[in-house]
């Protein structure tokens, strides 16, 4: 909880002295009508994401953030809609995946959904990151308040950037692994009720620019296998060789998200 | 008789197009509260058909009207109108769901989070990224062939599928999911085209 409000909390007040110094030192300008800070919309604001990630991935370098906010921007998607996920995504998404979309606006988020960025795989036109999902302790909240818990030992999705000319749009990657592995912490941190606002959300536009096209699915097979090996290490309870779905008025405990923008 | 060369029934296209007029018809009178246009509610001749495919919500919208997309077949969506996405997951999840209970698909075979102690996940249990991004291949790896291709055709709503098989209400279900799945779908549907 601490690092994450503290990272929320860096974020907001190094925007706003951005802010004002820019207001400082230029023109006055009509304020656009766009809100300074992206609001998730309400239907994900109770839930998390913990992220991890193998250990030569950085969760902070740039492809580490790219692959985060469009991912978490998917979760967006189909709850909330296209058009309130973080900001440039919508832009940024390939219309062959965005017409995929069924939003589905009366299901709330509860609890947190584990993800780990297993690989990242540099391709001809860009790179794609494997994204393994556990969500045991995840629930969405349908209309008549019951919340649904798909208990299951995990699934692979892909992200995958693209571009006509992938090397002019990245920075040279980042060489050193971080020092130290991003493994969340297993705290016993106090969880929160989910009508709280726990979502953790970028403050700036992480997508508008960077001339990347993003496609988005899962590859089912041998990632998958390994995201299924990877979710049962986390949740050894989950049943063999099938899901088992909880039907509860009890929410999943919400932890914080992790690591944080 | 699954032929590319099929000529499609004349005759049973009219009695399909009767039977939509007269469930259109049964939903006005229903919604608007005349029930008894069939003492006691009871109804023959097309109009049987009308009347159960009724119990389906999917017929009528918030204003009463007839929309167009039916159930004639258990298990298989039928559709006369552009649906979208979820429209389209839909049909996918029938069909994958008809393989399983028709044991040509092994419940070993899907991914182990689309079940749930061998028996197949509801579709309202199942993650919309789920829908996107798993069940047209869990349905082609399944032996189903062009799938994504049939739903982007069913998306885009350009014929009703038993005009796409050449299917009559009198086929029944047993035999119209014997076209879909075991023939058209199996072979490719370019091969049905003949009446797109």
């Amino acid at each position: 909880m601490k690092v994450n409000k503290g990272v929320k909390y860096r974020l907001v007040v190094g925007s706003a002295l951005l802010s004002f110094t820019a207001a400082a030192c230029t023109p006055a300008v009509e304020p656009t009508g766009v809100p300074a800070i992206y609001e998730p919309p309400p239907q994900v604001r109770g839930g998390t994401i913990v992220w991890s990630a193998a250990p030569e991935i950085d969760l902070f370098d740039q492809r580490g953030q790219l692959i985060r906010a469009a991912q978490e921007s998917k979760f967006i998607a189909y709850y909330g809609g296209l058009t309130t996920t973080y900001p440039g995504f919508n832009t940024a998404l390939s219309r062959d995946y965005a017409r995929k979309i069924n939003t589905r606006t009366d299901q709330y988020f509860a609890g947190t959904i584990r993800a780990h960025i297993l690989q990242i795989l540099d391709t001809d036109t860009g790179f794609k990151a494997t994204v393994c999902l556990q969500k045991s302790n995840f629930a969405l909240r349908w209309p008549d308040g019951i919340y649904h818990i798909h208990n299951a030992s995990g699934r692979d999705e892909f992200v995958e950037f693209i571009s006509d000319n992938p090397d002019a749009l990245e920075q040279p990657p980042h060489t050193d692994p971080p020092s130290s592995p991003h493994t969340p912490p297993t705290s016993t941190s106090t969880p929160t009720p989910d009508t709280d606002y726990q979502w953790a959300a970028p403050t700036e536009d992480l997508f508008t620019g960077t001339g990347w096209t993003i496609n988005l699915g899962s590859d089912l097979g041998e990632p998958l296998a390994r995201c299924e090996a990877w979710g049962r290490s986390i949740e050894p309870s989950v049943p063999p060789d099938s899901a088992e779905l909880i039907h509860t008025t009890v929410p999943p405990e919400t932890l914080p998200a992790y690591p944080g923008w | 008789m699954y032929e590319n060369d099929r000529v499609v029934n004349q005759e049973a296209i009219d009695r399909r197009n009767q039977a939509r007029t007269d469930a259109f018809a049964v939903a006005q009178t229903i919604v608007t509260g005349f029930a008894s246009a069939h003492p006691g509610g009871m109804v023959t001749g097309p109009l049987v058909y009308s009347t159960g495919v009724l119990i389906s919500s999917d017929i009528i919208n918030a204003e009463g009207a007839y929309v167009g997309h039916y159930q004639q077949v258990d298990g298989v969506d039928l559709l006369s109108t552009s649906g979208g996405t979820g429209v389209a997951n839909s049909h996918s999840y029938n069909v994958l769901k008809t393989l399983v209970e028709t044991n040509i698909v092994e419940v070993e075979q899907i991914p182990e989070n689309w079940t749930d102690r061998g028996t197949l996940l509801p579709k309202t249990e199942l993650s919309e990224s789920q829908l996107s991004d798993d069940l047209e291949r869990v349905v082609e790896e399944s032996g189903v062939a062009d799938i994504s291709r049939f739903n982007q055709w069913v998306e885009r709503g350009e014929k009703d599928t038993t005009d796409h098989f050449g299917g009559t209400t009198e086929m029944g279900t047993d035999l119209f999911n014997d076209v879909l799945i075991n023939n058209a779908l199996k072979n490719g549907i370019d091969k049905w085209e003949h009446n797109a």
